[in-house]
């Protein structure tokens, strides 16, 4: 489709991007492919849309010798990447789930993994210009070997990769043919398992010279798509021992992921694996993560001939900038005459503390929503989620598309479209919270009214805070103090049902003020704050709420009880990652 | 009159589910009732029982059972695949009431159906309005079908054809569940329910998430939109893993039950609802017939 037309901030399934597109809009921030590049295994976690799926392509060796190629450098073949996608229809299959045995349903399961896995090594080999050379000789010897090993006849008048691209292609055919056609119990008699096939396959293929030493990273994608025997087995695989070959780096959007093996056992971080939070420190200019929007953002709009700047592009209200002005000289007077002077940065630090606060405080009661627009704010309300970054990026470009009708491409956003689509994609999220058991499977009409008004009392309280002349008005996270287990008990299906909806992400790091110990830090997804006239900005503080009264304003609906004076909050440095 | 040895529906709560029976019962004559009975809505369905039990005592039909849990799935189609074993209890032709009948209950009566040498036909009665609040809530994850889960190839990319129906979030929540790298909406042709309105308000509702495109279905055409579906199916078929699924209205679950019948490799997808409004619809309005084989 032609650039002209389409939107720069598509948002779409990262795999459903092409290669091009890829090496266009990934942003290396040398932080995740360290990981990916190493030969431990990892589990990469973090919500839908935090960049996951962006990091496992753009890691894998199609895109890696790709990009070798155009930036005329050498091929690296010591680590080669394989992408394994599990969000496909493949893996939603349920036939397994008839067998009367477990074992059956386990092993016609790994069946599909294995030859999944086997078809991307293979197809992303053979597409390789340094592999299709293979002399005759070596390439019927690989052929051989592993018909041999299999007991099966590869495709004659076809190169060894291609051949088994074939093979593994033909067999997933064959077995869903059979599973679906079967009537009775019996298990397809030709399951393939990891050490039948992926480990013969790779010990194989360390004949060709330049993959000698090679590292196979194999990068399995959405593996919470996966079925109970799947992950079970990819677990397993993860304790092998020798990982001079082969590594796995699973992504997954669940928080707290299966480590329970095939054999009943358990792995272990730290010991077999070691996780990454997708989630990244997000606030000011200087985090990594507005750093990286401001990357991702300005690549978009230079490929697509926009010669602006982020902030240029997504301009904020010249009334806010002036307003906000207003308010830092007023908090600079107060501080001045509040500190008598002040001392060394006494006066600056009160100044960035308050002002944000001053300016939502001060405006009038009957005034309309804060005029949210610029950047800033847009980063702001992603919640340091790449997908939330773009979805109003997208929506405000689709929305002054349509404003200019037929005109050219949009040049700049105006402050008030930014207005309208970010106060509109919140009200959204709103909607959904409101009726989340419209839209979650594992939610009851109980349980969405209860997280409903556990988010709204909290929104309340926040609103309380910001109003009021307290040291942290704008602390927009949440600590919980005083569990107990029958409150957890209560609370925590809430919060889980909240976060795999992407209404609340969490943290770990932060240190309990006064014992020290880490704590779970909650942050709601941003844009929630928007209705409540609220700062998304926030700041370097989370406020303390007690498990009985975040159990009363769910199941209750009772407000969370605040009186100014008496608010605790930490300001562990929770989202800078010290 | 036509007369069949069988009538098979799912027992409801709805106007249209009693009003379809006698309606269907004044217009054909049968030997049975076979009515699928889903365990989680028995204290729902109590009334409308009591009142097809009486119609049928005095139209000479006998009723018969099958009780199943809708929501425990695999014994679900284990019982049913074990009461379709054999057609010793349907006789040589079938009428299927498709009302009320979940859609995954229609493709798996036919997928058992279609093993037998019999006449299988097809009915389904319009309601006068849906209830403008809510249908159903508290939906499942979406799942392929058991059996009808297609032939995925890999490598391929994957494409959802949604035939779109009242609710919005229905659609989003597929998207969402599969992503999809291509989308086709199947808009209901015509203004009626709100159509127009509804159909832009999906479209809205992925953009960004998907390629999405769209084609024009008519269900209430003689062939309840199969051809349409076929023609989309064929398009698309060579270059991707096709998921399809019906939101709309259920004739068009048998055409896609046709279409897969000719392209096992597509998959067969729906959502099942955990809740549904007892006020769900009101009345009955036009008959739809159809013949399945």
């Amino acid at each position: 489709m032609d650039r002209q037309h389409r939107n720069p901030f598509e948002f779409e399934a990262a795999n459903n991007l092409s290669d091009a597109e890829i090496l266009d809009y990934y942003i290396d921030d040398h932080n995740y492919g360290r990981f990916i590049n190493t030969s431990r295994n990892v589990f990469l976690q973090g919500a839908r849309g935090t960049g996951k799926t962006m990091a496992l392509l753009y890691n894998s060796f199609k895109i890696q010798y790709k990009k070798a190629k155009a930036d005329n450098t050498e091929v690296d073949f010591t680590r080669i990447g394989i992408y394994i996608p599990c969000n496909t229809p493949l893996f939603h299959k349920k036939e397994h789930l008839l067998f009367e045995d477990d074992f059956k349903a386990s092993l016609l399961t790994e069946h599909y993994l294995v030859l999944s896995m086997v078809n991307a090594i293979a197809t992303a080999l053979s597409g390789i210009d340094e592999l299709s050379q293979l002399g005759d000789e070596l390439d019927n010897q690989l052929k051989e070997q592993m018909e041999y090993i299999l007991n099966i006849q590869l495709l004659e008048g076809k190169k060894f990769f291609e051949a088994l691209s074939l093979y593994s292609q033909r067999e997933i055919v064959e077995t869903q043919e059979a599973v679906n056609n079967q009537k009775g119990d019996d298990l397809y008699q030709n399951t393939l398992t990891f050490s039948s096939f992926v480990m013969p396959f790779l010990n194989c293929i360390r004949r060709i010279e330049i993959l000698n030493d090679t590292h196979f990273l194999l990068l399995i994608d959405d593996a919470h798509d996966l079925n109970k025997h799947q992950k079970q087995t990819i677990n397993s695989w993860i304790a092998y021992r020798d990982h001079s070959q082969f590594s796995f780096k699973v992504a997954t959007a669940e928080t707290n992921p299966n480590f329970q093996t095939s054999t009943g056992g358990m792995i272990l971080e730290g010991h077999d694996f070691v996780s990454v939070d997708m989630l990244k420190p997000y606030q000011n200019k200087e985090s990594e993560f507005w750093k990286l929007a401001n990357r991702i953002v300005s690549t978009r709009l230079e490929k697509y001939g926009i010669n602006k700047s982020a902030e240029e592009f997504f301009p904020a209200n010249p009334s806010f900038e002036a307003d906000l002005e207003k308010a830092r000289e007023k908090v600079k007077a107060d501080a001045i005459k509040k500190y008598n002077g002040g001392k060394g940065t006494q006066i600056r630090d009160h100044v960035a503390k308050y002002t944000r606060a001053e300016y939502f405080r001060s405006r009038p009661p009957q005034a309309n929503t804060p005029p949210y627009s610029g950047f800033q704010t847009i980063v702001d309300v992603s919640t340091g989620v790449i997908r939330n970054l773009l979805d109003p990026c997208y929506h405000m470009y689709d929305a002054e598309l349509s404003n200019e009708a037929g005109a050219k491409s949009p040049d700049m956003i105006p402050y008030n479209v930014q207005q309208d689509i970010l106060l509109t994609r919140g009200n959204k999220l709103w909607e959904r919270l409101e009726r989340l058991d419209k839209s979650d499977a594992d939610c009851s009409e109980e349980q969405a009214n209860h997280v409903f008004h556990l988010f709204e009392n909290i929104m309340v309280l926040f609103k309380a805070r910001l109003m009021s002349d307290i040291s942290e008005p704008r602390a927009v996270t949440f600590v919980i103090s005083e569990p107990t287990d029958e409150l957890m008990s209560a609370l925590n299906p809430l919060l889980e049902l909240a976060e795999k909806a992407q209404l609340l992400y969490t943290r770990s790091g932060g240190k309990h003020k006064h014992t020290g110990k880490k704590v779970t830090v909650y942050v709601p997804n941003r844009i929630l704050l928007l209705k409540y006239g609220l700062d998304p900005h926030g700041q370097y503080a989370s406020v303390y709420l007690k498990a009985r009264d975040l159990y009363s304003a769910a199941f209750s609906n009772q407000k969370i009880p605040f009186t100014a004076g008496t608010e605790d909050t930490t300001q562990a440095s929770l989202f800078d990652g010290q | 009159m036509s007369s069949y040895n069988t009538l098979i529906a799912v027992l409801g709560w709805e106007d249209r589910f009693y009003e379809g029976i006698a309606s269907d019962l004044n217009d054909y004559k049968f030997n049975s009732l076979l009515l699928i009975r889903y365990t989680e809505c028995n204290d729902l369905t109590k009334p409308s029982r009591e009142k097809v039990e009486a119609l049928c005592i005095e139209k000479g039909v006998e009723v018969q059972y099958l009780d199943i849990s809708d929501n425990a799935t695999v014994a679900k189609w284990k019982r049913l695949s074990q009461y379709f074993s054999s057609n010793e209890n349907l006789g040589v032709s079938v009428l299927l009431e498709i009302s009320t009948m979940p859609r995954d209950t229609i493709w798996t009566l036919l997928s058992f159906l279609k093993e037998f040498e019999i006449k299988v036909d097809y009915v389904y009665h319009t309601p006068e309005e849906y209830n403008e609040q809510w249908l159903s809530r508290e939906p499942g994850k979406p799942r392929l079908l058991f059996k009808h889960s297609g032939i995925s190839r890999l490598g391929k990319q994957t494409a959802l054809i949604i035939l779109t129906g009242f609710e919005i979030e229905r659609t989003k929540q597929l998207v969402h569940f599969f992503e999809p790298k291509t989308t086709l909406l199947g808009l209901q042709t015509g203004s009626q329910f709100n159509n127009d309105k509804r159909n832009v308000e999906i479209h809205e509702s992925i953009k960004g998430y998907t390629l999405t495109e769209e084609f024009q279905i008519d269900a209430y055409l003689e062939d309840n939109g199969c051809e349409q579906i076929r023609g989309e199916v064929e398009r698309l078929v060579e270059d991707y893993n096709i998921i399809i699924t019906s939101l709309g209205p259920k004739p068009t679950a048998v055409s896609i039950y046709k279409v897969f019948q000719d392209y096992p490799q597509i998959a067969l997808a729906y959502v099942p609802a955990k809740e549904f409004n007892p006020e769900y619809s009101k009345g009955i309005d036009k008959k739809i017939f159809g013949t399945f084989k």
